[in-house]
């Protein structure tokens, strides 16, 4: 027996759900880059869903999803970097408390 | 002689622009290694540039790749890419002209990343420009992201740079993951990522799942184009960023995003059940996004940071054309398209200004502008006169951008938001003259502004551009309404 | 029924999430604070004071890992079409190699695999 194609997709938007609503309340720049890698995992899970369940021959939803796997981790290293460069210059990874820019 | 290319493989000739940037992007960045002087690799960056806009030339003349896809469909050869790429190798090329002066005071020890991280953005976006399929059109947005990403935090001790990196990154990252989520389930209810095909699949498909992720996609290119509400990020990010980067962010990430928007909803999103309602998603967008944009840059001290709110405006002026594609495809993207154009060129010259006063140790707080008009009258003056094509007014090519985006808001019976883009037009007067005012009404006892060789070209083409385009318009703005001919047949 | 009810269900789903937690969270937590509670608790050794930070040369390796690992994913869909993509795959897999090889090169040269 086949599992509803409910409950993956479910997931897939659970996962989105949570990491959308970590990145817009969290203050913690690490944390928010996680949400949003958990965003990314239930796009992820979305795309591997469909081609499971309604285009086993197609090919173009695994690429993507093997493109958006590779593109979040660069996006990780990156952000990573920036929030790095961040702690030494300012000793924090609170975005709240990286507010020099105003007006 | 002329050259014969129609023995020429056209998937190899249709790639040649940006294989031609990618090569030259690959060997400054091997060059880089082994060589201890570094300015002449900004020479080589630009003859990249100018090397891959004659690559454009050969492959956009007629006969030399017929109308169609190429590599597997996910390159695309219609009047809308060569334009488009055009514009941006246009774009590249002003910025790094621009930044010639300022990266080895400002950024010894990185001087040639910043090349780089520059041609490999625009590497992005020209696909993201030249695609009609959603992966390609994603990982050129991503390419050119991730690269602005370390731009905007180049100047790694500053701890304000720092900060415009952080918000960009983190902004840019979420506005992704929208974005890709919209389109995961379009490709859901499709089975493909190939907007023409997607066309074709999305009659069948339930209205409701497929408004959600219309709605999400819109959202995710809003956070890109810097389009009220999503705009937050954009006023940070720019007066944080060094200033050529600011410069850049204002002139390319935009013109591609916008692009792949008029790609992704004239090519993949226009059955007539879903465009009413983008269009008018698009028409409230743009009207809060000139509003909020205007209004709140009349209150800015920091230049860039008013720069940055003017940006936001002017998203909200070309939404005015989006909106009016979903009814007039040809005259509606045919105006965005022109307009891309126009606020590039007239864009230049200003960020160009700015980088000058960088260049002589001096801030881009609306004071410094003080007496401009003493130090260097004829930068006052092509300030003034870009200003004017900023604000809208003959015979500048902004008048005509402005206006072309008019008609095609009248055409497709959204009068009522071409009115207030004529509202905001005057709004936009109040901001932009008070650095006029201080430009020739307040004096100073600083020295004479010099501009290096390269930052005088840029502002007299810059100049040139906003008097020829605005005067020589027709042929271009008739080539962009063809661009849109070719797209989606 | 309504073509957008399923749509607005949807919505209060993905609302009810967040604030479903946020609700749960407050009401499962007990709340009888202790000082001993608010130690810090290592597999019931007593806790050393954290000595120092740990040194970004981890990070900056396991970042360098973390992107070449997961370029080196990009070879499976090459390798399992490798028959049917003939020469024009090997080319294109070669182009990708050079450009990674030059990536490579890059993070060689500028000093990023000293262990300082």
């Amino acid at each position: 027996m086949q599992l509803p194609i409910y409950f993956p997709l479910g997931l897939g938007a659970l996962l989105f759900g949570i990491g959308l609503w970590g990145a817009l309340t969290r203050t913690n720049a690490v944390r928010i880059l996680m949400f949003i890698e958990l965003m990314l995992n239930g796009v992820n899970l979305n795309l591997m869903t469909f081609t499971r369940y309604y285009y086993p021959e197609n090919a173009t939803g695994p690429i993507l999803t093997l493109f958006v796997m590779t593109v979040a981790a660069a996006e990780a290293s990156i952000g990573l970097a920036i929030i790095l460069q961040i702690v030494r210059n300012r000793g924090t990874v609170e975005v709240d408390k990286v507010d020099l820019l105003k007006g | 002689m002329p050259i014969d290319l129609s023995s020429v493989n056209p998937n190899l000739l249709i790639i040649l622009p940006p294989g031609v940037l990618a090569v030259f992007a690959l060997v400054v960045l091997v060059l880089d290694l082994y060589s201890q002087e570094k300015r002449w690799l900004a020479g080589l960056s630009l003859v990249g540039v100018l090397l891959s806009l004659v690559a454009l030339w050969f492959a956009s003349r007629p006969g030399a790749v017929p109308p169609g896809d190429y590599f597997g469909r996910m390159v695309t050869a219609d009047h809308f890419t060569f334009y488009m790429v055009a514009v941006l190798l246009v774009a590249a090329g002003l910025v790094i002209l621009f930044s010639m002066d300022w990266v080895p005071r400002r950024l010894p020890k990185v001087q040639v990343e910043y090349y780089e991280l520059v041609l490999f953005a625009t590497l992005g976006m020209m696909f993201m420009a030249a695609s009609r399929d959603v992966t390609l059109i994603y990982l050129g947005l991503e390419l050119s992201s991730q690269a602005s990403y370390i731009l905007a935090g180049l100047l790694r001790n500053d701890p304000r740079s720092n900060e415009a990196a952080l918000k960009y990154f983190l902004n840019g990252a979420l506005a992704s993951a929208v974005l890709l989520f919209g389109l995961s389930i379009l490709y859901g209810l499709t089975g493909t990522t190939y907007l023409p095909e997607m066309l074709v699949a999305l009659g069948q498909a339930p209205l409701p799942l497929l408004v959600t992720a219309m709605v999400f996609v819109i959202a995710g290119f809003g956070f890109k184009v810097a389009a009220a509400p999503f705009h937050l990020w954009a006023p940070d990010a720019y007066e944080g960023a060094p200033t050529p980067v600011s410069g850049f962010f204002s002139m390319a990430p935009k013109a591609a995003a916008w692009a792949a928007v008029l790609r992704v909803f004239l090519e993949g999103l226009s059955i007539p059940q879903v465009m009413d309602k983008w269009s008018v998603l698009y028409a409230v967008l743009s009207a809060s996004s000139m509003l909020i944009g205007n209004l709140t840059a009349l209150w800015q001290t920091n230049v860039k940071r008013m720069m940055a709110y003017s940006s936001v405006s002017h998203a909200g002026y070309i939404l005015v054309g989006v909106a009016a594609a979903a009814r007039a495809p040809e005259v509606g993207a045919g105006a965005v398209l022109f307009y891309l154009l126009s606020y590039i060129l007239t864009n230049a010259g200003i960020w160009a200004a700015l980088v000058a006063l960088e260049n002589q140790g001096e801030g881009t707080e609306m004071a410094d502008f003080r007496g401009l008009a003493q130090r260097n009258p004829a930068l006052a003056w092509s300030l003034l006169l870009l200003f004017v094509s900023l604000i809208g007014i003959p015979p500048t090519v902004g008048f005509f951008g402005k206006f072309f985006l008019f008609r095609a808001g009248v055409q497709a019976g959204y009068v009522w938001l071409a009115v207030l883009m004529a509202i905001n037009s005057a709004i936009s007067v109040g901001y932009y003259y008070a650095v006029v005012r201080n430009m020739f009404f307040e004096k100073t006892e600083k020295p004479r502004l010099e501009l290096g060789s390269s930052l005088q070209a840029v502002v007299a083409l810059s100049v040139l551009a906003v008097l020829v385009v605005g005067l020589g318009s027709s042929p271009v703005i008739q080539y962009a309404e063809a661009a849109l001919g070719l797209l989606g047949r | 029924m309504h073509p957008y009810l399923p749509l607005v269900i949807y919505a209060a789903l993905a609302l009810a999430v967040p604030v479903g937690i946020s609700i749960a969270i407050s009401l499962i937590t007990p709340k009888k604070p202790e000082p001993s509670k608010y130690l810090t608790y290592e597999s019931g050794h007593p806790t050393a004071p954290m000595l120092g930070r740990f040194p970004v040369k981890f990070y900056l390796v396991a970042m360098l890992f973390v992107i070449f690992d997961v370029e080196a994913a990009s070879f499976y869909p090459w390798a399992v079409n490798l028959r049917e993509l003939g020469v024009f795959g090997l080319v294109e897999a070669l182009v990708f190699l050079l450009v990674l090889a030059v990536g490579y090169a890059y993070v060689w040269k500028k000093g990023g695999f000293q262990w300082r």
